[in-house]
């Protein structure tokens, strides 16, 4: 037992990582389902897009990249379907590169289920370059800042961008974030100095340095990691008329919990051979 | 179903080949992996270059400054001192004319502080100073001391806030309190508890909740009290609670940040499996193939590597051996034959000299 307990504590990392890399893959392979509830953060997120009225045109910074995916995809992908279904107008931007390639495929692909127009019914301008100092520039002067769309079309001459001048002209920003620049130069540069509503979608990392917004109403609704994506897909997913579609967030959900668990059994055993082998003295000597 | 592209399947092979060799450095240190570290490192500055290229310095710079109509200039002149601030940065790579580069250097940090000023001290500084000083009365009529529903939201919550927050600043209090006024900490904050409780037990808008008058006039006296026992003696046992809250903020916060690196691994085993693929799509692309692929490739190629490893590990050894063993031959040869030549030079000179001196007395 003594020796045991020794060996837990000098325990080959590489044994470690096997387990972790089981504790993902089993249930992905062996998918099953867990219950969970949906927190306030998230609920707040979906009601005040609920509470928006009908063809009103909805900021959405979608600044995240491949690393990130994993948490801020389901919520995007939420995000799409609940805009569309709802008739809402979108206008998505980006501050992150490597972000257009992602997000404008399937921009298309839902906004072509949900029959809208490009320009009419939604807008993507497309990513520039200068991270804080854009956020600024959209919320004093948006044409000037995005004279073109994506695809090169002056927005000038789209049909939605009438009238929208800068970020005060939208009734809701929404920005998924996966880090710098996100919620928070959104918090400061526009939000804080119009006060304009404004939701956020983060990264776990992320998420405790944002909580503090959401208690001081500075954001509407907060997402966080994989658990607020998978809640806002279940809510996305209930409602009647929005169209199928895969429930990546919830997957992972499960696969998360998994691997916590895997997580807090490690700390538990490290801790109690700790605590155990205190006091006593290795025959191998430390370790 | 529409075809996927020879591209994309490329692409999907190489970004599964690529993370099994990133996995692979949980096994050791190895050529393959240092190879995609390599490759992402390129292709990171690579496309970082061209995106400031395309997307900052061309249409921002370039596109104003060089513009030519029937071959006269027509560019904004006031792009040159644009221009100029960003020739002088590259002359920090220089020792002696590295100063200049302090002015368009001065010139960013003044005009992000600017930017900043505005934003922080109305978004963060002010409302978040303003949400640090919860108001007592509403909160109890919300949620009474303790609201399970609400993530324990209530009067209990909004105490043990104002507390902590007071501990924590405590604990970077680093100057000496004069034991003169030390001996004030307990009597003032005694005096202010008493003056704040009873204050706001007579004053309290909730008369209709004699329990909820209490325990929010208890809760208001203590947030008042609490300045003043941080001059007394007891304010190395706050401090010390201090600690406790913030490594318990810490502690929540790594759990966010392990949360984040687990949901990493989450999705490059989506990947390795193709769940995060249409069905569609997998069967085109057949990500499970490519993964089991590119496990063997890596597989065979770590054996290669430790097995190569192994053996030059072992042929250093018998060259360390042979160098050492070579290097006593030769240090020991050397050392008897420098000897040898010395003591026959030294032989030779003498021999030599007495000839000399001989010659000369002849």
């Amino acid at each position: 037992m003594r020796q045991f307990l020794f060996s837990l504590q000098k325990l080959d990392r590489r044994i470690i990582f096997v387990g972790m890399a089981l504790s993902i893959f089993i249930p992905l392979l062996l998918p099953f389902s867990l219950p969970f509830k949906v927190s306030k953060e998230v609920q707040a997120t979906y009601d005040q897009i609920e509470a928006l009225p009908k063809g009103a045109p909805v900021l959405i910074s979608a600044d995240f990249d491949p690393s990130s995916m994993p948490e801020l995809w389901p919520f995007f992908q939420a995000n799409l379907h609940h805009m569309f279904a709802n008739d809402l107008k979108p206008v998505f931007v980006t501050l992150l590169p490597t972000a257009p390639p992602l997000i404008w495929p399937e921009i298309k692909k839902t906004a072509s289920l949900y029959k809208k127009q490009y320009g009419e019914d939604y807008v993507f301008l497309g990513y520039k370059d200068g991270k804080e100092l854009v956020i600024k520039n959209i919320g004093q002067n948006i044409p000037q800042q995005f004279p073109q769309d994506y695809r090169g079309t002056p927005i000038a001459s789209l049909e939605m961008m009438q009238g929208i001048k800068q970020a005060k002209d939208f009734p809701m920003l929404i920005a998924i974030s996966a880090g710098f620049p996100g919620i928070n130069e959104y918090v400061l540069q526009i939000q804080g100095l119009y006060k304009l509503p404004m939701i956020g979608a983060c990264t776990a990392v992320s998420g405790p340095d944002y909580i503090p917004f959401f208690k001081s109403k500075q954001l509407l609704g907060l997402s966080m990691g994989i658990p607020g994506s998978a809640k806002y897909e279940r809510l996305v997913q209930s409602k009647e008329n929005v169209q199928p579609f895969s429930a990546t967030g919830a997957k992972s959900l499960n696969v998360l919990s998994l691997s916590h668990l895997y997580i807090i059994f490690l700390i538990v055993i490290g801790n109690f051979a700790y605590f155990m082998t205190r006091d006593m003295e290795d025959e191998d000597g430390p370790g | 179903m529409d075809p996927v592209s020879i591209y994309e399947i490329i692409g999907v092979w190489v970004s599964i080949f690529l993370t099994l060799t990133v996995f692979s450095f949980l096994y050791d240190d190895n050529p393959i992996y240092k190879l995609s570290e390599h490759i992402f490192m390129g292709v990171t500055i690579g496309y970082g270059i061209s995106e400031s290229y395309w997307g900052v310095f061309k249409p921002n710079l370039l596109d104003k400054l060089f513009v030519w109509e029937d071959g006269q200039f027509a560019g904004e002149s006031i792009y040159f001192l644009a221009l100029l601030l960003c020739v002088l940065l590259l002359f920090k790579a220089t020792s002696k004319w590295s100063w200049l580069a302090r002015i368009p250097i001065a010139i960013l940090v003044s005009a992000y502080a600017a930017l900043k000023i505005t934003g922080e001290t109305t978004a963060k500084l002010m409302l978040q100073l303003q949400d640090s000083m919860p108001d007592l009365h509403t909160s109890w009529n919300r949620h009474g001391i303790w609201d399970w529903s609400n993530d324990g939201a209530g009067v209990f919550s909004d105490t043990f806030l104002v507390i902590s927050l007071m501990a924590i600043l405590l604990h970077f209090y680093f100057s000496k309190i004069p034991s003169k006024t030390e001996k004030w900490g307990y009597p003032l904050a005694g005096i202010f508890f008493l003056l704040c409780f009873i204050a706001c037990f007579f004053l309290s808008p909730l008369q209709d909740s004699l329990i909820g008058s209490l325990i929010v006039s208890l809760s208001l006296a203590s947030c008042a009290a609490m300045p003043f026992l941080a001059i007394s003696p007891a304010r190395k046992s706050l401090s010390r609670f201090g600690v406790w809250v913030l490594m318990l903020s810490f502690g929540a916060s790594f759990g966010f940040t392990v949360m984040g690196r687990v949901s990493l691994a989450i999705g490059r085993a989506q990947e390795l499996l193709g769940h995060n693929m249409s069905t569609e799509r997998a069967e085109q692309v057949m990500p499970q193939t490519a993964s089991f692929v590119s496990l063997l490739v890596i597989a065979i190629s770590l054996f290669w590597w430790s097995r190569r490893k192994k053996d030059t590990e072992i042929a250093c050894r018998l060259s360390l051996q042979q160098w050492a063993f070579s290097s006593f031959r030769f240090l020991f040869g050397f050392g008897c034959k420098a000897s040898m030549n010395l003591c026959w030079d030294f032989g030779l000179c003498r021999w030599e000299s007495r000839n000399f001196g001989s010659l000369r007395s002849i």
